[in-house]
């Protein structure tokens, strides 16, 4: 194992949040087969008791889970030095095979970790526990995941073994190359551009009608979640290109670098606020009738969707930006 | 109207030195009328005044206030009414500044700070203008005598000073139910009858009034409707002296 600091950190971290995750996920399921808000059993008066607690230290582990994917980025791009033939955090990752499945599992751990804030948030503001059931069934989805990242992250570096001679991120994202990386390197930017574009378009007519109306919220979420899947397809099929000035470079970690000054965290980091935000609206929408949050939910959600619009906007001024000023230009344009 | 139900608080729920302090306790405190809870050092008034004043929670039971208009409940929720031994603290914080006003035995006033500024500090939390807040504390030392020493400092007052600045301290969000916890056990008899008219004068003003005590001079004074008996915990008569 390698014992560089960032590592350690999170090794650390994650067996922090996974003991929490799983202390939490086991109270959830006290909570969600005994749970009784009419009784005033000494069970159910205990456990009222004990979730204001058990949520509010959740919720700081999993503001740390949101950090930690940043951090797993930063320290894979790090120790791409030590590996023979990596050039970034792509040839680090490809060291042994847990290292793309522990950043897929990390992305889904973000959206989902950041839907279960939003949802723990608006059940704090409910006077009777509106959502305690919820937000326990959705860790008991979080939980296994983040188990199971943690699982894979000790085998990830634990096997980084320098003598590995791994493959540099142009062969990775190369279009000639079979699998979901070359398909996407391979996407033809005539397309993708428009699609990103309009998806950008879409995002945000349907956040102001969302955020003017009251109306259409899983619209957005949807549009919002599509608006995810299109940009990160298109960082890797022509945004990239922009930056690294090259063609063929299609890789999506390079951007990262200081070379880049590190345009690719505020790429990265604003596509999944507008992601997470965009689940959020969504994700509320079926408890707008509650009682206890009538006046709270529909406030939530329209900031959500002005969060989402805005850092979708921002992903696509850095985008656009990066595209004038680049003497780069594809097929001519 | 404070709705009790199958109240209990234990303390060390667990352990060996577990302690129960009230025992299953269920009750009906009417608005609008003095309740005086009777019984030995130890019978748990102090708790159930606790428990009742959102101070503390019952580890089972429930307790309900009725005719209450909390500013979290949805419009028309107010009827049935609302459990608040198990809301989130946050909401608790407000039914306890708003809805309880609060005298104690050693009446707890900040030494070192005046008359005025003692009175005021419930309201600071609330958001309320200071100039609206000292007027209106300015009304109720004017009420109770005390405005001369507005400017004083609590530590140069005499005991029936400091319990009128106390009892002033209550009322200054304008609570609908008063709590006091063996207000008379350090006055002389003088001063535990001029008490007792003060609690007249709350009681004809429409406040709800719940003491702990036992003093004959308190739960024998006639202002009282009812007396609850307490003893090891539990109520042992919940008798109304109408």
């Amino acid at each position: 194992m390698t014992l560089h600091p960032a590592v350690l950190a999170l090794l650390a971290s994650s067996l922090t949040v996974s003991a929490m995750v799983l202390y939490a996920g086991w109270y959830g399921m006290a909570v969600r087969a005994k749970w009784d808000i009419n009784s005033g059993s000494e069970v159910q008066v205990g456990l009222e008791r004990r979730t204001y607690l058990v949520s509010t230290i959740l919720g700081y582990a999993l503001v740390f889970q949101l950090l930690s994917l940043f951090l797993f980025i930063y320290t894979a791009d790090d120790l791409h030095k030590l590996f023979t033939g990596a050039m970034c955090a792509a040839g680090t990752l490809n060291v042994n095979g847990f290292g793309y499945p522990v950043l897929i599992l990390k992305v889904v751990n973000f959206i989902l970790a950041g839907v279960w804030l939003i949802i723990n948030h608006v059940d704090t503001r409910g006077y009777d526990y509106p959502l305690i059931r919820v937000k326990y069934a959705l860790l008991g989805l979080l939980a296994p995941l983040v188990l199971l990242e943690t699982l894979l992250m000790f085998g990830f570096f634990s096997g980084l073994r320098p003598d590995v001679i791994t493959s540099c991120c142009g062969s990775l994202f190369s279009s000639d190359r079979p699998g979901i990386a070359g398909d996407l390197a391979s996407l033809p930017y005539t397309i993708v551009r428009p699609v990103f574009f309009a998806s950008i378009a879409a995002t945000t007519v349907s956040g102001l009608l969302f955020y003017l109306k009251g109306r259409g919220a899983y619209l957005f979420s949807a549009v919002s979640g599509t608006t995810f899947l299109v940009a990160s397809a298109s960082l890797v099929s022509f945004i990239c290109l922009y930056y690294y000035e090259l063609p063929t470079h299609h890789c999506p970690f390079c951007i990262l670098q200081g070379e880049y000054g590190h345009a690719g965290y505020a790429l990265y980091a604003s596509l999944l606020a507008g992601a997470v935000s965009g689940a959020g609206v969504g994700a509320l929408a079926p408890f707008r009738d509650r009682a206890s949050l009538k006046a709270v939910i529909s406030g939530v959600q329209r900031r959500l969707a002005v969060v989402a619009v805005v850092m979708y906007l921002l992903f696509t001024a850095l985008v656009s930006y990066r595209m004038l000023v680049s003497s780069f230009r594809l097929g001519g344009d | 109207m404070i709705e009790l139900t199958n109240v209990t608080k234990s303390f060390n729920s667990g352990r060996p030195n577990q302690f129960t302090a009230v025992r299953d306790v269920s009750l009906v405190i009417e608005p609008g009328r003095v309740t005086v809870l009777k019984g030995p050092s130890g019978s748990g008034k102090t708790t159930l005044l606790s428990l009742i004043g959102c101070m503390a929670r019952p580890s089972s039971g429930r307790i309900r206030l009725r005719g209450v208009r909390a500013p979290f409940l949805p419009d028309g929720a107010e009827g049935p009414g609302f459990d608040v031994s198990g809301l989130p603290e946050r909401f608790l914080t407000s039914i306890r500044r708003e809805t309880f006003g609060f005298i104690f035995q050693q009446f707890n006033l900040v030494k070192g700070i005046t008359v005025i500024e003692n009175v005021m500090l419930p309201a600071y939390p609330t958001g309320e203008g200071r100039t609206s807040a000292r007027d209106r504390v300015l009304g109720l030392l004017d009420m109770f005598g005390i405005a001369r020493h507005a400017a004083s400092r609590v530590e140069h007052l005499s005991g029936g000073e400091l319990q009128r600045t106390a009892i002033a301290r209550a009322l200054v969000n304008n609570p609908a139910a008063i709590i006091a916890d063996e207000p008379t056990a350090h006055l002389d008899s003088a001063l535990s009858i001029e008490f007792m008219d003060i609690v007249g004068r709350l009681k004809s003003e429409g406040k709800t009034v719940i003491i702990a005590s036992h003093d004959p001079l308190v739960y024998g004074s006639g202002l009282a409707d009812r007396v609850v008996e307490m003893r090891d915990g539990l109520v042992t008569d919940t008798g109304d002296t109408e």
